[in-house]
């Protein structure tokens, strides 16, 4: 059984298996640990097809506004609201290199930052939760729309699994503003 | 929450050093890769059966006595969600002309459920809101699990939006209880920026 609840007490796989990402022997591990990695299938499969360059390179237009959105927002948030937008700017980080890396393996070039991004003029640490509900809910739905276009099915779950952990930092974000986190049954970009 | 701080930087550092390609790798799929491929009847019956598991479990659980009245509120509206789910995709199953039973799973067959994906909690046995917790932890990353396999085979768009829409809803159930157990601590209650479940 794994969970992704960090252990409280000895480390876990999952914790050895980032361990020896930072040391540069992953892929070894991985080999060692048995299974196939998402990255590891995406080689050894066909690859995200070239015409989905344009539509990979849509939702890396997302994470850099996202980016963006958190990097400029964490200081005007409240604390501890600052510590989440901490680490989902970090996980917006992980998604757009894992998103450019989806758009090298379909024979793209990804497309970089735009010097800078319309994010209105947010002053207070509840209108920044607001410009990041909205951010992260375009990502939600954009990822969506792709999960069902993009190919092959590797490709569909890499993407489902960051649209899933977006999912969980609009219902952080949700919470913050003190409305309901979890308002359906059904996630859709949309609530 | 220090140690686990060190993680994120980890990741940040990996990223880094060697690009985000690396950090995608170092999450392996929950379900055996070289199996054959599910049919979309298989996905979607496997999901049913992990929803049923997970609709039982909120139910001892509310039932249980074990959970502070605050926690026990903020859980509840989480089970009828599930029972959304169940619907949904019992509905999928009978779109296809598979029959889909949606009646309450006996405890015996719960147990065996457990047992098989290996979580070491007996559902008559729940005696403290740790305990408690913890089981619908482990059961919202089988959830997500089971819909992460899924996504890989299952043949139309409805029914990838479908899987991809409860299992976001999942992860954020997890992310939901986590925070619960874990008061505050927002690095325990979305540690990793890749959502893939267990098997």
């Amino acid at each position: 059984m794994v969970t992704e609840e960090p252990s409280e007490g000895d480390p876990s796989s999952r914790r050895k298996l980032l361990l020896g990402a930072a040391a540069g022997v992953a892929g070894a591990l991985l080999a060692g640990c048995g299974g196939q990695s998402i990255k590891q299938q995406v080689h050894n499969s066909q690859p995200a097809l070239a015409n989905d360059v344009d539509l990979l390179n849509g939702l890396l237009h997302l994470e850099h506004v996202g980016i963006a959105a958190y990097t400029a927002g964490i200081p005007l948030l409240d604390q501890p609201t600052a510590k989440a937008g901490q680490l989902f700017l970090n996980d917006e980080i992980s998604h757009a290199g894992d998103v450019a890396g989806l758009v090298r393996e379909a024979g793209g070039k990804p497309i970089k930052p735009a010097p800078s991004y319309d994010l209105g003029h947010p002053r207070t640490s509840d209108e920044v939760l607001m410009l990041l509900h909205a951010v992260e809910n375009a990502q939600i739905a954009g990822y969506l729309h792709a999960i069902q276009l993009l190919e092959p099915g590797v490709v569909k779950q890499q993407v489902a699994s960051i649209l899933a952990n977006d999912a969980q930092h609009v219902a952080v974000v949700r919470a913050a503003l003190g409305q309901p986190a979890i308002p359906s049954a059904f996630v859709t970009g949309r609530d | 929450m220090g140690r686990l701080r060190t993680r994120r930087e980890i990741v940040a550092g990996a990223m880094g050093v060697a690009g985000a390609g690396t950090v995608a790798a170092v999450f392996a799929e929950p379900a055996a890769a070289d199996t054959a491929p599910l049919t979309d009847a298989q996905a979607l019956s496997n999901a049913l059966e992990v929803e049923r598991l997970v609709v039982l479990a909120y139910r001892r659980v509310l039932a249980s006595g074990a959970l502070a009245a605050d926690i026990e509120r903020a859980i509840a509206p989480y089970l009828n969600q599930e029972i959304e789910h169940v619907s949904a995709v019992a509905a999928a199953l009978a779109a296809m002309g598979v029959r889909a039973d949606t009646s309450a799973l006996s405890l015996d067959a719960a147990g065996d459920l457990l047992s098989k994906h290996n979580i070491p909690v007996s559902l008559t046995g729940l005696h403290s809101q740790n305990d408690a917790m913890r089981l619908l932890v482990d059961l919202e990353s089988l959830a997500e699990g089971v819909y992460f396999t899924a996504l890989k085979t299952l043949s139309t768009q409805p029914l990838q939006r479908l899987a991809a829409q409860i299992m976001a809803c999942e992860a954020q159930h997890w992310t939901a209880v986590s925070g619960l157990r874990n008061p505050g601590e927002y690095v325990k209650a979305v540690p990793w920026p890749f959502v893939t479940g267990s098997s």
